[in-house]
């Protein structure tokens, strides 16, 4: 099995309101069943290894573990946690839920199972809405903490996201799939360069790929040049 | 990944980024239309000569500043919805100045109004 990776940071890397909103995101406890995810794990990884890549948009997205697993929360749910820091709740009609402040905008997603299923679900003890979507279990497959300055969040690994990118990157959908297919491709080409190949072959043996899926991720890997151990593509 | 696409890829970003505050525009502004109008006031009202002092909903239809008297009791029943159209309407100010700010950055042909 690959090295446990560990990442400290003595000053944040975020800008200062969203190192805050993590840090109390860490007090709900929200990250023993929760990661960080979206392009704020590049930003990490970006400065941790010196990566030619920092862009992140001010959307901040946060995935949930098997939802029936979450256990009772004591205290101040989220929704009360994030309108103390400023954030409104607003609903669109199909019942996503989104917390705005000014530009910035926070989304809750947590693993679909299956095909189709309803377009939001709620989490109970921390009364969050969340966008069900597929693949979102790769993601917590042996995730990394960070400590940052006095508080830890967690983020997927570098193996698991970037092959969460290529599957995702042959699926994206709407007027902006190519631009967000690229996105995804250049940062699976910038993840490929620190990636542990013991890892990526550990994550690819334990998780079930269907053939469509495994096809996805040899198209991904072509359009960059990046051999991907086990599944044989160049 | 040559100057010319590494650019480009810059704009895509930042174009990206201008569409998704184009969408949060539009959230918010579907849930304003939800929301009562105005601001919370009071009008003094003198009658035989005492003044009384009423609760009331300043809101602007027009060009025409207009006010409707209301229970103190409806007035607190209000004020949350007011506080969270208040809120909603200083981050469409920030949405729409960084959809400016973004479209003052991108290529004529890429803008868009928020």
């Amino acid at each position: 099995m690959a090295s446990v990776l560990n990442i400290e940071f003595e000053k944040s890397p975020f800008l200062p309101s969203v190192t805050g909103l993590l840090r109390e995101m860490n007090k709900t406890r929200f990250f023993s069943h929760g990661l960080l995810i979206g392009s704020w794990p590049m930003l990490v990884y970006s400065e941790h290894f010196s990566l030619p890549y920092g862009l992140a948009t001010n959307d901040i997205d946060f995935a949930i573990d098997n939802v029936v697993r979450v256990p009772a929360a004591a205290g101040e749910t989220i929704p009360q946690m994030l309108e103390r820091l400023g954030y409104t709740a607003v609903q669109d009609y199909s019942g996503i839920e989104t917390f705005l402040q000014g530009t910035f905008e926070v989304e809750f997603i947590t693993h679909r199972r299956g095909g189709s299923g309803p377009p939001s679900v709620v989490i109970p003890p921390w009364k969050i809405s969340a966008q069900p979507l597929p693949f979102i279990d790769l993601l917590f497959i042996r995730p990394i903490t960070v400590n940052i300055e006095d508080f830890s969040i967690r983020i997927p690994s570098p193996e698991a996201l970037m092959l969460h990118k290529f599957i995702v990157a042959q699926r994206r959908a709407g007027s902006d799939k190519e631009f967000k297919k690229e996105k995804d491709l250049q940062q699976c080409s910038v993840l490929a360069d620190i990636v542990r190949s013991e890892e990526i072959v550990q994550i690819i043996g334990e998780y079930r790929l269907s053939k469509d899926t495994q096809k996805s991720m040899l198209e991904s890997c072509a359009a960059i040049e990046y051999t991907l151990p086990q599944l044989g593509s160049k | 990944m040559s100057g010319k696409e590494k650019d480009e890829s810059v704009f895509k970003m930042l174009q990206s980024e201008r569409d998704r505050c184009i969408f949060v525009i539009e959230k918010i502004n579907s849930e304003l239309d939800k929301l009562p109008k105005g601001s919370l006031g009071q009008r003094k009202v003198k009658s035989s000569g005492k003044e009384y002092v009423y609760p009331c909903l300043r809101y602007r239809e027009g060009a025409v500043v207009k006010y409707e008297h209301l229970s103190s009791e409806k007035a607190e029943e209000m004020k949350p919805a007011l506080e969270r159209r208040k809120k909603l309407q200083a981050d469409l100010r920030a949405n729409k100045k960084r959809v400016a700010t973004l479209n003052a950055i991108l290529p004529n042909s890429d803008k868009q109004d928020g």
